[in-house]
């Protein structure tokens, strides 16, 4: 029956698109009405998925790819363009709730396993992958005509991407399946430290990486890296100014929360452009201040909860949409053997870095699960590698844009199976 | 600097708003005021590009489908409100009560505005403005009613009427002007301008009664409540946007949705309670976005303004006082029942920015403008003359 509602909904699209009245504004006309064919057909798929035991985020990320430009074409880069500014917002939303997520009663428990885990899978995927990669460099296109010192830079700016995750993706799986536990806790708290573990280390690779191409640009990556550094610890200080704020407002006001929740996230989405902050980090540290030190956190959760599924639904459908699918016919050989290394090794990683911190056994077998997800930044990563390496990057980003459309349809769906699996999660 | 202006500017109304929320035993006309949520509106005004540019245009163009989901929810929640079996249930004299009413606001505004134009040259490319404003006019809010029955424990015939009256007579507004707009230009030309605006009237209906069909079938499942709440909203904003890409009216549309879904759908009370329950974030959302979305019109036009809310008065007390006898309440009160029918609220702003959204220059400027200001008069006036008349009536104290 959702399935004949969804094929409904396709045929009305179709309808209105051949009634479809050519007008100068109709471009932003036509932004209202694929928005809400994505919420529909996102929400239907996920629906969809869910009754066959599949996360509902796949379900978002599937609609997405199919309304995208390479099948039914009903969102195009000029679509995507347009719901930029939605989209961020909803990252910001996703951010509060990934902050609020985490408790820092459980985070001083779990400290340990989760520095530990972070550390040991963190330094085996980047070595293994890069590696393994070197060692291959024979069979690997990317590296045809380089030389092994270039070849080694790129490796490892690979196998750097390789360590990166996608906080929202681990988020949407919990608060989907309303997880509470260790391998929660573990996952999500990981998921987040990495994310900041990851921007420090590419801005260091790439002091090291960009003189093997371009000489005169290592000074002024030099100064990057602390610019970068001191964007991360800039935005954290900002993010709980901002959460302290939020706590007087929910305190003092505390009156339409889900508006105060939106609207806050519209202004520090502009904050955080205005100032270059990292708005991930900011929102994150925001929703960790208002969850932990406050006694409004629970209304805050609540407000966000309410939003979160249209939230969810957009985000990941604008997500599918933006997937270039054609990388995935290239040099596909090379992709699925980045893939495979990166799973394997983000396995043995994080198996062996929870046991050295006597991690519980649902930790020590099925945490690896929740590190399979990637996503904005690795994205982010792969453009700024484009943009800084003429020629081999490229072909380099394609790659990671490859993988990451795998990972992010394998790692929901793993991560929600480990969740059920383990009681820490129920089927929704 | 303009966030942190926007910043301080947010807080500064955050707290004003929260102080005000606190006082007690505020007078009826501020309190009017407040819960009017114009406030916002300022708001809107302020951190718009006109001030201090928070929301420049840039982001507007991109957030014009916030304005879909606020004019489409409203007409979808007014939709949901018509259910037949309760429909039936009010005396057939009442309706024609609220018809004559309607119809004769509608009349002498759009005829005291029809002239002002005939007679100045200078308004004359102003002419589509008389029948939108003039049904813009024959709405009435009843959330005034409502908060006096709260405040002042009213109950009564009289009361009862006002309300009914209240409560039906956007139905019109909303039906006729979203059949002018199907007779806009920029619809391709098909079958000559007449008919093709009746085939776009046409479209405009089997859009509204196929998506409440799909609505129907989507609901007939059993979601969360949140699951509910993300339905209806992708219904809103697929309604809306398909109105608005065609160039038709989101509020017509996602009104036929829900007629269809309050005749149709066995879960019509917990749709209706998920839309009031993010009702007013939306509301407020909307009437922010109008405040920087605001553009003063041509002052020249600004003369219609104070016409059009002198004729509204005279109309809704005219009305008033013909459909108490027309619903043969058999009450003394004369002329003076009408001035219950004062109150102007959100739906008359909801209108007037469906109507920019297809006239988006100076008319459109004009209208949302005469909508805001007639608000804003009716607001200081509406709350202090229902009180008066329910007082006279013996059905307040």
């Amino acid at each position: 029956m959702r399935l004949m509602l969804l094929g409904l909904l396709l045929l009305l699209m179709f309808w209105l698109q051949a009634l479809h009245v050519n007008l100068p504004e109709n471009l932003d006309a036509s932004i209202g009405i694929i928005f809400g064919f994505l919420l529909l057909a996102g929400f239907l798929l996920g629906e969809i998925l869910a009754r066959l035991s599949l996360p509902r985020i796949t379900g978002y990320l599937f609609a997405g790819i199919f309304c995208g430009p390479h099948l039914l074409g009903f969102v195009d880069a000029t679509v995507v363009e347009h719901l930029q500014l939605v989209d961020k917002l909803a990252l910001v939303m996703i951010a509060y709730t990934a902050g609020g997520e985490l408790k820092l009663a459980n985070l001083r428990k779990r400290a340990r396993g989760i520095l530990t885990i972070v550390l040991i899978q963190s330094v085996a995927v980047f070595v293994a992958t890069g590696g393994v990669l070197v060692l291959c460099r024979e069979w690997i296109h990317l590296f045809q005509g380089l030389s092994l010192g270039q070849i080694s830079a790129l490796a490892a700016i690979l196998a750097l991407i390789a360590t990166a995750n996608s906080p929202s993706t681990t988020v949407a799986v919990i608060v989907e399946t309303r997880a509470r536990g260790p391998l929660t806790d573990t996952v999500l708290g990981a998921t987040v430290i990495k994310d900041i573990v990851v921007l420090v280390c590419f801005s260091l690779l790439m002091v090291v990486a960009m003189p093997q191409f371009a000489h005169e640009e290592s000074l002024v990556e030099v100064a990057s890296v602390w610019q970068n550094i001191s964007e991360v610890g800039l935005s954290l200080l900002c993010g709980a100014a901002f959460g302290g704020l939020m706590i007087l407002y929910l305190r003092f006001v505390g009156k339409q929360t889900v508006l105060f929740v939106v609207g806050s996230a519209f202004l520090l989405m502009s904050s955080a452009d205005t100032f270059h902050l990292d708005a991930l980090l900011v929102a994150v540290m925001a929703g960790f201040v208002v969850s932990n030190f406050s006694r409004q956190g629970k209304s805050f959760l609540f407000g966000l909860e309410r939003a979160s599924g249209p939230v969810f639904i957009i985000f990941f459908c604008l997500a599918g949409a933006s997937l270039d699918l054609s990388v995935l016919t290239l040099h596909w050989q090379t992709i699925l053997l980045y893939i495979v290394l990166r799973t394997l090794f983000t396995w043995l990683g994080t198996g062996f870095g929870a046991f050295l911190a006597q991690e519980p056994t649902p930790v020590r077998r099925h945490a690896w699960t929740g590190f399979i997800g990637q996503a904005g930044i690795s994205l982010g990563l792969a453009v700024l590698v484009r943009v800084n390496f003429p020629g081999p990057g490229a072909e380099l980003a394609n790659l990671v844009v490859g993988a990451i459309v795998i990972n992010q349809i394998i790692g929901p769906i793993a991560f929600r199976w480990a969740l059920i699996r383990t009681g820490e999660g129920v089927k929704a | 600097m303009r966030t942190i202006l926007g910043l301080i500017v947010v807080i500064l109304f955050a707290y004003l708003g929260s102080a005000l929320f606190r006082l007690r035993q505020l007078p009826t006309m501020l309190q009017a005021l407040i819960s009017s949520g114009l406030g916002f509106f300022g708001l809107g005004l302020v951190l718009g590009p006109h001030v201090i540019a928070l929301i420049d245009a840039p982001i507007l163009s991109q957030w014009d489908l916030l304005l879909n989901l606020g004019v489409g929810w409203v007409g979808l929640l007014f939709g949901l409100q018509f259910n037949r079996q309760d429909l039936e249930q009010v005396p057939a004299r009442h309706y024609w009560g609220a018809l004559t009413e309607t119809a004769l606001t509608c009349l002498l505004t759009g005829a005291g505005l029809g002239l002002m134009i005939w007679f100045m040259p200078l308004l004359s490319p102003a002419w589509i403005l008389v029948p939108a404003l003039a049904l813009i006019a024959s709405t009435t809010s009843p959330t005034t009613g409502a908060q006096m029955q709260i405040k002042l424990a009213v109950r009564g015939p009289v009361h009862d009427l006002l309300r009914f009256l209240s409560g039906v007579d956007a139905v019109p507004a909303i039906v006729f002007l979203g059949a002018l707009i199907c007779f806009a230009p920029g619809h391709p030309a098909k079958f000559g301008p007449a008919l093709d605006g009746l085939y776009w009237l046409g479209v405009c209906l089997a859009l509204g009664l196929v998506l409440g069909a799909l609505a129907h079938l989507l609901t007939l499942y059993h979601y969360t409540d949140n699951q509910l709440l993300v339905i209806v909203l992708s219904l809103v904003l697929f309604g809306g946007g398909a109105a608005h890409y065609l160039w038709l009216s989101p509020l017509f549309v996602n009104f036929i949705v829900g007629l269809v879904l309050a005749n149709r759908s066995p879960i019509r009370i917990r749709i209706l309670r998920s839309l009031i329950l993010v009702e007013k974030p939306i509301y407020l959302i909307l009437l922010t976005l109008a405040g920087a979305m605001w553009n003063p019109p041509p002052l020249a036009w600004l003369v219609l303004v104070p016409a059009f809310i002198l004729m509204r008065m005279a109309g809704k007390i005219l009305g008033g006082w013909l459909a108490f006898r027309v619903a043969d309440l058999g009450t003394q009160s004369g002329l003076s029942l009408g001035s219950g029918l004062l109150p102007h609220g959100g739906m008359a702003l909801v209108l007037g920015l469906s109507f920019q959204q297809i006239y988006s220059g100076p008319l459109g400027d004009l209208v949302v403008s005469t909508a805001i200001l007639s608000i804003l008069v009716a607001t200081l006036i509406g709350p202090w003359s229902l009180q008066r008349l329910l007082i006279r009536e013996g059905e307040a104290s």
